[in-house]
Formats: C-alpha cells, structure tokens, sequence
C-alpha cells in the first residue's frame, strides 16, 4: 500500500531568516544597551549623593533588568525561527 | 542640614546615551515588527512567534529614565551652591523644591513644609499643562510608582487646572491609541493621574490653604470629554477620601445635555471598561465607590438641593446592575441607621404631621426605590434585602401605601405587590421581612394588652392595631407565591415559629415561673423532637393545598403569639384558664395541635376567647 504524501508544509524561508536576522540584531543590541548603561551608571554615581541617588539607584536597577530580560526573550525568539528554518 | 551632591555632565551624558540608545532599539523594534508581519503570513505553520513586548517595554523604561535623569542633571545645576566646580553641592530642600518642579515620582525629603510643596506643584502643573505628549506622559506615569505628596498634589492639579487635565489626557489618548503598547502607556498615565488625583484628595483633610480645590471635579463634569477623563480616574481608583468621592459622584451622575460624541478619551474608556469586563457607558464604578463609602454616600446625598434627593433621582433613573449599588447605599444610608437607633424612622404624612429635613428625605428616597421596583426585570440579592430591610426599618412607609391603595381601590398599591415580589426573589429577604413582620406583631399585641384591660371592645381594637402587620404578611405571602418561593417562605415561618416561642418574654421565660411558661415553649417542640429540617419538610409538604399553607400558617402564628403575649401580661394572665395545655403545642405545622388550642381558646373568658377569636383565620 502506497504511503499517502506528507501534508504540505507553508513556510517561507526568506521571511523567516530576515525574521531571525532582525532579531539577532535587536537582542545584540539590547546586550549592548545593557552593558553601556551598566558602565554609563558607574560614572554618574560617582560623588552622587543624598535623595536623588536613591531614587537613580531603584530606576536604573529596573532599566538593567528589562534590558536583560528583554534580551534573553528576543534571543530565544530568534533562536526558534532558525530551529524551524532547519526542519522545514 | 542635609546636602546633594553630584556630577550635572555625567548625569546628563548618561541620559543622552540612554536617549540615543533607546532611539536606535526602538528602530529595531519596528524592524522586527515588520518582519513579523512578512513571517506570519509566508510562515502558517511556523512557530507562534509573539510582539516584541520585553523589548517594548525596556526601551520605555530607558526612555522614561532619559528624560527623568536630564532633568535632575539640571536641578543640580540650577541648585549649585558649589562654585562652579564639576561636583554640584545643594542643600536637600532647595534641590528638593527644583526637583519636585519638574519631575515626578521621586520621594521628596520630609523637611519640606505642606505650603511649599504646594506652591512648587503648581508650578509642576503649569508645567505638565504645556509639556509635550512624551513629557508628560512620563511625568503622569512617575507619580504611579511613587504617590506624591499630598499638598504637592493638590497643588499640581490646581496649576493644571480642569482645562489643562482634560487637554493633558486628550493629548495622550490620541497619541497613544487603545492598541498594544501605546494602551500600555496609556495605561500607565491613568494610574499615575488617578494615584495624583487620589493623592490631593488626602488633602482635604489638611488646612485650607494647600486644600484641593473640588471646583476643578465640578468644572471637569459640566463637559463630556471632562467626564470621561473623570470616569478614567474613578476606573482605577480605590479608597478616595469622602469628600473627593461626593465629589466625583456629585459630578458624574447629574444628566448632561448634549449629543454623545466619540472622543478619543471616549474610545480610550471603552478600552478600559472592557479590559475590566464592563460594559461602557455605565456608571457603575462610582455607584461602587460611593457605596463603599457611606460617609462619602451621605456627603453626596447631603449635597442635594433642596427638596431633591439625589439618590432618589438616580434610583428612578437606573436599571441592574447600577440599581443594586444603589441599593447598597439606601441599606446604608436610610436602612441600618434606623435598625440601629441611629436615625428617625419615616413617618406617614397621614399620622397628621408633614416630614420635615431628613424624614422628608427618606420620604423621597423610598418612594423613588417603591417606583424603581416596578422596573427592576431581572431583581439581584441586594435589591431584594434592600427591600427586606425597608419592612423591618420603616414599617409605617409600607402602612402609609396600603392605606393610600385601599382607599383608592380596595386594593393595595401594584407597586407594593411589585416590592414583595422582588423582594421574595432572595430567602434571606424573606427571613428578614418575615422576621420583622413578626416581630412588630407580636410587640403591637403586648403593646395593646398592656394598655387595655380585657373588657369589651378589646377584640375590634386589637385586631385593627394587627390588621396592617397581617396585610403586609398576605403580601409577603402571594409575593414569594408570584417568585415561586413558597418553599422559603415555608421554611422562614418552621425556623421563625420556634424562634417566636423562645423570644416571647425573652429573658423573663427561663425565669419562669407562672402560667406562661407553657405558652412560651410552644414551636420549641418542632426543633427538639423532629430535628428542623425534618419539621421544615414536613411544614412545607403535608399540606396538599401548597398555596395556602403559608396564609394558614401565618395566621396561626398571628394568634398564638397573642395568647403568648396575653399570658406574659398580669392583668390579662389573670383571666387565662388551664395555661398548661398550651404545653409543647406546635400550632403552625400540626393541624392536631392546633385542634387542641381552638379547644383551649374555646374554653376561655369570653374577653379571652372573641380577642383571640377575632385574630382566627
């Protein structure tokens, strides 16, 4: 008995590796981002002192952490185009 | 006292290169944006890839700080008592009050004096009301995150004025839209002006001078567009003080004239209605916070003009779900103060004396629930307790409108007919009313027994003084037949007739002594040998004619709880016979036992006998 063919498949693979490719780019920024604004908040807050620092302290702590988090979602975004780009 | 001190340069050059980096990540993001576009349509059966909402949100976050850290850069410059030198130096206040003149959401050292914190938020409102879309967005969003003070609050918003909070809204709503992340900046402006606004609201407890002034509450609800920025306000917020909740009450649900119109703040408040499963154009969340609230409920019907009751307009004005808020602050206002003995019941204009002040009111109020009533299709368990609680705190309202009816037709009023409807829709309505109704029976039969010796004409007297209690009940009766909720009402006269038996003489009977001993434990037997539900069932079922069981069991108890209260009076005990056969009667549910008690009253004095008589069914 003959096998029935496989359904077929939509994927366009142009569309998904400039997908991938965007968001490569925006997660490398992101990381970029991230490391500059570490580095940018080391030199603000030297001799930063009394109630302004600690509002900096909690604003900045917030703009590490979505830029981090921000980036880890973007890579694993792109990572799952190019996994299906492999298989298709 | 205390000092800041920082670098200006270094603080602005780092908001530039936030600035600068959130500009290129935002590029990217619509890159990815429309890459997504392309993917999703060539690539169906691709992995579900979603927006880039964590990317979104951090180039805001970089954005916001940008714009936040330039201008505590320039606060330290404006306040360097330095010299000159790249350190800025400033004392905490003067910092503090160049700060909080242009920046939100940062906690303000407590030094500061209310008056100064005023004065400074006007200027921070001046400002917001000629900031761009961007600037003040951010602005709004701070004060989400930290709640300012609230004299600097009141001051912000009298330097907005309502003009300006209504321009500062539009602006943004049309900027930003309803979709995706600009509803999330939107979003976060309406908690930051509803935490501002609930904020300066604290302030009127505070002395005149840094006070908010309410008038911009008033002016903001003369003008559509005004109302809706205030419906986003009273969307999110919780907890307002009284006075501001009158307020936005008082402002909100006067009727306005004018065609709708489909404002961009409108569209933005359907958005928000909907997210929070409401439906739009509804009232209901100031209704919720009014209600509460029963101080800022009283302030808002204290604020009524003369003669026109606030509460009463909108309860004729209002269906479900909005009625059974209203509901809430009728129980509160007009309902629990009487039960309480904290308030005048309402007195009948027919007892030859005009309501004045707050009976009046009252009036007014009731006779606006008695006509919304007749409106209410689909009634809800508020509505019906609200009802309940009219019957036991002002019986004589009921009275007034079955006189009124009879003397028209003969008939009682539709709309009581309509009340007992509604309100048997609820089981524990009807033990309330019930409850009530009971109870007024059986302190009017003490009442009369105590001032009439037993003598002619006692048994006309005392049935008139319980003939309008006995109406009410056949009210009661055919209501909870019409709402199919004669089975609860079954079960309200089984649990009531042994709580009767026990409450009669109260705390005299474990006393007990005399001849009223016997006639106080009748119904206890129900509970203690057959169990109460066991006795509700059989109550309710053993009679085949369902439809008069609770007519003949209302009546039963009628006359029972007069004997009761005939044995617990000296001059009308002395005339009672053979007491102690009353032992253990359950009149209400056995036909057997009431059998004998007809056989007891038989037996009696004459006076005895025709009162009781002239109560039997």
């Amino acid at each position: 008995m003959p096998r029935p063919p496989d359904p077929a498949v939509a994927f366009d693979h142009q569309a998904a590796a400039q997908l991938a490719d965007r968001l490569e780019t925006l997660a490398r920024l992101l990381r970029q981002a991230e490391r500059d604004h570490a580095e940018g908040v080391a030199a603000a807050t030297k001799d930063w002192r009394g109630f302004t620092r600690s509002w900096f302290d909690g604003a900045a702590h917030d703009v590490a952490t979505s830029l981090h988090r921000a980036a880890a979602d973007v890579a694993r975004a792109a990572a799952s185009v190019r996994n299906a780009t492999a298989v298709a | 006292m205390p000092t800041s001190s920082a670098r200006p340069e270094r603080l602005a050059h780092l908001a530039a290169t936030l600035a600068e980096r959130s500009a290129t990540l935002d590029a990217q993001v619509g890159e990815v944006t429309a890459a997504l576009g392309a993917y999703r349509s060539g690539c169906p059966d691709g992995p579900a890839i979603g927006a880039p909402e964590a990317a979104i949100h951090a180039v805001h976050r970089c954005r916001n700080l940008a714009g936040r850290l330039g201008r505590v850069a320039a606060a330290f410059t404006r306040a360097d008592s330095g010299g000159g030198t790249t350190v800025a130096t400033a004392s905490d206040h003067i910092l503090a009050l160049s700060v909080a003149a242009h920046l939100a959401g940062v906690r303000l050292p407590d030094a500061l004096r209310a008056p100064e914190l005023h004065a400074v938020g006007r200027r921070a409102g001046t400002q917001l009301a000629l900031a761009g879309t961007g600037e003040a967005a951010i602005m709004l969003a701070g004060w989400a995150d930290t709640p300012p003070d609230a004299a600097y609050a009141s001051g912000v918003i009298d330097g907005l004025g309502a003009r300006g909070v209504e321009a500062v809204v539009g602006r943004i709503a049309r900027a930003y839209g309803t979709q995706g992340w600009g509803r999330t900046r939107v979003e976060a402006t309406m908690r930051g002006l509803t935490v501002l606004v609930a904020q300066a609201g604290r302030s009127l407890s505070a002395a005149p001078s840094y006070r908010l002034d309410l008038t911009v509450i008033h002016q903001l609800g003369r003008a559509r567009a005004g109302r809706e920025v205030l419906r986003q306000i009273v969307l999110g917020a919780h907890h307002l003080h009284p006075a501001l909740t009158a307020a936005l009450g008082a402002a909100l649900l006067q009727p306005i004239s004018g065609p709708p119109e489909l404002t961009s703040a409108s569209r933005m408040l359907v958005d928000r209605f909907d997210q929070r499963g409401l439906p739009p154009g509804l009232d209901l969340p100031v209704l919720r916070l009014l209600q509460a609230d029963p101080r800022a409920a009283e302030l808002w019907e204290l604020g009524s003009p003369p003669g026109r009751s606030r509460l009463a307009q909108q309860l004729g004005r209002r269906s479900n779900p909005e009625l059974a808020a209203l509901a809430g602050i009728v129980h509160d206002l007009y309902v629990a103060p009487v039960l309480e003995h904290r308030a005048q019941p309402w007195r009948s204009p027919l007892a030859g004396q005009r309501p004045h002040g707050a009976a009046r009111r009252t009036g007014e109020v009731l006779e606006a629930l008695l006509a919304a009533v007749q409106e209410v299709a689909h009634p809800l368990p508020p509505v019906s307790r609200v009802l309940a609680g009219v019957v036991a705190a002002h019986p004589a309202f009921l009275d007034h409108h079955l006189a009124v009816g009879a003397y028209r037709s003969l008939e009682p009023d539709p709309a009581i007919g309509r009340w007992f409807e509604v309100l048997a829709q609820e089981p524990v309505a009807i033990d309330t009313a019930l409850g009530a109704l009971q109870a007024r029976g059986r302190s009017s039969a003490a009442a009369f027994l105590a001032r009439s010796a037993p003598g002619a004409g006692s048994a006309d007297a005392l049935r008139s003084s319980l003939e309008p209690i006995r109406d009410i009940g056949l009210l009661l009766v055919r209501g909870a037949a019409t709402a199919g909720r004669t089975y609860s009402l079954m079960t309200s006269l089984a649990i009531q007739a042994v709580a009767g038996g026990l409450t009669v003489g109260g705390g005299r009977a474990a006393a007990a002594a005399g001849p009223a001993a016997p006639v106080i434990a009748m119904g206890i037997r129900v509970a203690a040998d057959a169990g109460r539900d066991e006795a509700i069932d059989e109550l309710a079922w053993s009679d085949a004619h369902l439809d008069r069981a609770p007519k003949r069991a209302l009546d039963r108890s009628f006359v029972a709880s007069t004997a009761a209260a005939m044995a617990e009076d000296p001059r009308w005990r002395a005339h009672l016979r053979d007491v102690h056969e009353l032992a253990g009667l359950d009149v209400v549910r056995s036909d057997e036992d009431w059998r004998t008690f007809r056989s007891w009253m038989a037996r009696q004095d004459p006076t005895v006998r025709d009162t009781l008589a002239s109560l039997r069914p």
